[in-house]
């Protein structure tokens, strides 16, 4: 059964065929929230969250987009509004106990810390999350703006600060 | 003193999207950006999907509580709804006055309501800064 056939049983009522899609997608989920956020434990807090948001929603799924697009999108309003509800100093905290954590683990694998890494890690949520729709997903700037629920200009100016600050970071001796 | 040239915001627009294309001819630095987001998938630690088994309990355990949920909101709805239109029965009944008395106050109350919320959004719309 292809996943098309399986989205039509899944949006009928099929319980089976939803558990199938859901179990697919789960990987390329956890993967985004996991960029997106730079914080396992917060990344399978919100996979838990988009999981539910989906069987609730399941019977509104249209086909317009790629079933794995719009599980991105319920995934980065969850996690917008989740930021929007935080304190600024609560994020702050829970963000730099979360990299300390995933810089512990890198050192235990010997990975390195790259320069790449340590930019985006650096950098304001609102900011990392189209550069990342943008340049590793490959989403067009209406289709980010769309799911980020924001205008498309604000997108373009997002994309294009962050990546000016990156190329700071990444290139301080100006060869960019 | 004389008005400063703010930049129109098409313009502002127009320039932000020559410089991304500019950025996006740069491949080579992208594709160090593109890297760094592969490490992090190679190298965060993430937890393993769960059992379609408990993925298939999830999805029916969930849909048996939003059926719950829709039937306690139906079930407020009609509670709700009993009590206006019992209350209002019973008050035009024993007193035309005050029941004529709390649908005008309803009334004013609600073009109010209205009126402050809509003054609101446009407040929120409006970017003064955009002009």
């Amino acid at each position: 059964m292809d996943e098309q056939q399986r989205i039509e049983q899944a949006i009928r009522g099929d319980n089976q065929a939803l558990a199938q899609l859901l179990h697919e997608h789960y990987t390329f989920l956890m993967k985004y929230l996991i960029k997106v956020t730079m914080n396992p434990t917060l990344a399978e807090d919100l996979v838990q969250e988009t999981m539910l948001k989906c069987i609730e929603k399941i019977s509104s799924y249209n086909g317009t987009s790629k079933f794995s697009s719009w599980l991105i999108t319920i995934a980065t309003r969850l996690y917008i509004d989740m930021m929007r509800r935080k304190k600024v100093e609560q994020r702050w905290q829970e963000q730099e106990q979360a990299l300390r954590k995933v810089q512990w683990h890198m050192q235990q694998q010997q990975e390195a810390w790259t320069d790449a890494i340590d930019a985006l890690s650096k950098m304001r949520y609102e900011i990392r999350l189209p550069i990342l729709l943008k340049h590793y997903y490959g989403y067009a700037y209406e289709d980010i703006a769309e799911m980020m629920d924001i205008p498309i200009g604000t997108v373009k100016s997002r994309i294009y600060n962050g990546l000016q600050q990156l190329r700071k970071e990444l290139m301080p001796d100006g060869t960019a | 003193m004389g008005q400063r040239n703010h930049p129109n915001r098409q313009d502002v627009i127009k320039n932000i999207d020559r410089e991304l294309e500019r950025i996006e001819k740069d491949q080579e630095w992208l594709d160090e950006l593109v890297q760094g987001f592969e490490q992090m998938d190679q190298v965060i630690p993430h937890s393993a999907p769960p059992s379609i088994h408990d993925l298939e309990q999830l999805v029916s355990s969930h849909k048996v509580e939003i059926r719950r949920q829709n039937r306690l909101e139906l079930l407020c709805f009609f509670i709700v709804a009993c009590i206006l239109i019992g209350g209002n029965t019973f008050l035009a009944m024993t007193s035309w006055t005050a029941f004529l008395i709390l649908q005008a106050c309803t009334f004013v109350g609600a073009i109010t309501y209205l009126w402050y919320s809509r003054n609101g959004a446009k407040k929120k719309g409006a970017a003064p800064h955009a002009e």
